[in-house]
């Protein structure tokens, strides 16, 4: 008999034993993976405690048309693999278009006014959470709206009668006009600049707008220019236009440091530096053909500094303060007014003599 | 024999449940400590503590008549931000108001003022010679005079949209706009 109840003990104490054990593995895993669990989730937050930051590579920005005008639809788009938090949008100077709430994808406006401007995109770039943001990043995309075209009027029909047969004329082609070949080149002066600067400095974008009220023609070309050894300042390549050759343009230059100069006189010239301003009923003429217009009598202003507004306030004037003694390439780009390789006083004294201007003139 | 290999089994197992208990407690306690010395801070990232300037306007005298003009001051503060410079944009009803005269109350900025209309635009940047670091606490800036038309309620506004740089503003040391806030201010004269 007793040797029929050993083997039953037998198994009793090896389950105890597998149940046990089993028992005890299972806690060990449980508590590994617990373990395992909270440190990824330290790593997690510490990764998580660094305050990100922003490529402004990574949003890409575009304006369909471009150039529009005013009263047409403008298509702001914005995509790529940030940019889509904490959306803010503006559009400098005010009144250019008539846009409401937040862009992130493409947004429709209403082109209101001719003239040069800003969309400035802003947002945040987040990690983790919408707490752990990089501060406010911005980029900005110029665009011009020029004036509004004239509608095509639509013949009204005098009266519904029943039409008569009548002879069917072949019609005639009507001739399309085809826009007369008009270039300029422009030879520019700028305030400040008195040396001629040295190797890449020598070379500002500039953009030229050409505006006539009368034809409702508002056209916007950026062109390189390089000075000469007298300071004068022109283009190389000619400015190739659309334009029919009249008598009534105005001339907007803007320079990527300057306050935007109206140009109404062919030969303009000015008593004082910076005194010149249009006169009523005076315009620019353009004939077919090269037009050389020499502005270089009157002094381009600077003090609208990167990234331009439209307006020479605090914050341009604080761009030559904050980076005064410095010559590197990012300071001279924003700061650098005169061209001479170094930020310093003459910079800030060449903004305060534009304090009078203040504004882009348009 | 069978009586000890069944206790030697029991002491066995029972042995094996205190070793892998003391495992597991050993691996929990380890587990705490280090929560307990890895600071918490983390679990919610740090809020950046936001720059933030403000100005707002102050009357010297609580008694404005119609006969006597009034003194506005312009206080800022800067929440610790240096500051380069600004720009006031303050708007006024000029069938109210008459704009008479700004001074500037901080020696360490060199002002510009424009008027147009009912505008009165002041810009404000830090002399060249100026290197001290400088933070508005309350600081007064600018004393505004206007000589009052008639008497009844008038506004003064400041032009003011958040990151904007085309109205008014308050710059760093490193070129950002800062200004959050403005508070205008509603006169009555008598």
């Amino acid at each position: 008999m007793a040797k029929k109840k050993e083997p039953v003990y037998r198994i009793v104490n090896l389950k105890s034993l597998l149940f046990t054990t089993g028992i005890g593995l299972l806690l060990i895993v449980v508590i590994l993976a617990q373990y395992v669990f909270r440190t990824q989730k330290q790593t997690i937050v510490s990764k998580a405690d660094t305050t990100p930051g922003c490529n402004p590579a990574n949003v890409l920005m575009a304006i369909d048309p471009n150039p529009s005008s005013a009263g047409s639809q403008i298509n702001f788009s914005v995509s790529g693999t940030e940019g889509d938090t904490f959306i803010e949008d503006s559009w400098m100077p005010a009144g250019g278009v008539n846009c409401s709430g937040t862009v992130w994808g493409t947004k429709t406006c209403a082109g209101q006014k001719e003239g040069i401007y800003t969309w400035e995109h802003k947002w945040k770039k987040c990690v983790g959470s919408l707490t752990n943001c990089s501060s406010l990043c911005t980029k900005s995309l110029g665009f011009t709206i020029s004036v509004r075209q004239a509608p095509t009027s639509t013949p009204m029909p005098l009266s519904t009668a029943v039409p008569t047969p009548t002879l069917t004329l072949t019609p005639s082609p009507t001739p399309t006009p085809t826009p007369a070949s008009v270039s300029v080149k422009l030879k520019l002066k700028f305030q400040g600049i008195t040396t001629k600067p040295k190797g890449s400095q020598n070379k500002l974008e500039l953009a030229i707008a050409f505006k006539n009220e009368k034809k409702s023609i508002f056209q916007t070309v950026t062109k390189e220019f390089s000075a000469d050894n007298n300071l004068i300042w022109s283009n190389a390549d000619s400015i190739n236009l659309t334009l029919s050759p009249d008598n009534s343009y105005l001339i907007l230059v803007k320079g990527p440091k300057h306050l935007q100069k109206k140009i109404c006189d062919n030969y303009p010239d000015e008593s004082g530096s910076g005194w010149y301003t249009c006169r009523n009923n005076s315009y620019v003429t353009l004939r077919e053909g090269e037009n050389i217009l020499d502005f270089s009598n009157i002094m381009l202003f600077s003090g609208d500094l990167p990234q331009q507004d439209g307006y020479l306030n605090s914050y341009d004037l604080s761009l030559v303060k904050n980076n005064l003694g410095k010559n590197d390439s990012r300071s001279l780009q924003i700061a650098d007014v005169n061209l001479d390789g170094v930020v310093d006083s003459q910079d800030f004294s060449l903004l305060l003599s534009a304090m009078s201007i203040k504004a882009d003139e348009f | 024999m069978n009586f000890n290999m069944n206790t030697k089994m029991k002491f066995i197992s029972s042995l094996l449940v205190v070793v892998v208990s003391a495992i597991g407690f050993v691996f929990l306690l380890a587990s705490k400590n280090t929560q307990v010395k890895s600071p918490s801070p983390s679990v919610t990232p740090a809020i950046e503590e936001k720059p933030e300037g403000r100005f707002w306007l102050e009357l010297t005298n609580p008694e404005t008549k119609l006969a006597e003009p009034i003194n506005l001051i312009v206080r800022g503060d800067s929440n610790k931000n240096s500051i380069t410079g600004f720009d006031l944009i303050l708007s006024f009803d000029q069938k109210q108001m008459k704009f008479v005269s700004q001074k500037n109350l901080n020696e360490e900025f060199e002002v510009f003022r424009t008027v147009k209309d009912d505008v009165v635009n002041i810009t404000a940047i830090k002399k060249l010679n100026s290197n001290t670091s400088t933070v508005f606490d309350k600081t007064p800036l600018i004393e505004l005079t206007f000589q009052p038309i008639k008497s009844g309620k008038s506004d003064f506004r400041f032009e003011f949209t958040p990151q904007s740089k085309t109205d008014s503003n308050m710059i760093n040391d490193k070129s950002e706009e800062i200004l959050e806030k403005v508070s205008g201010l509603k006169v009555e004269v008598n």
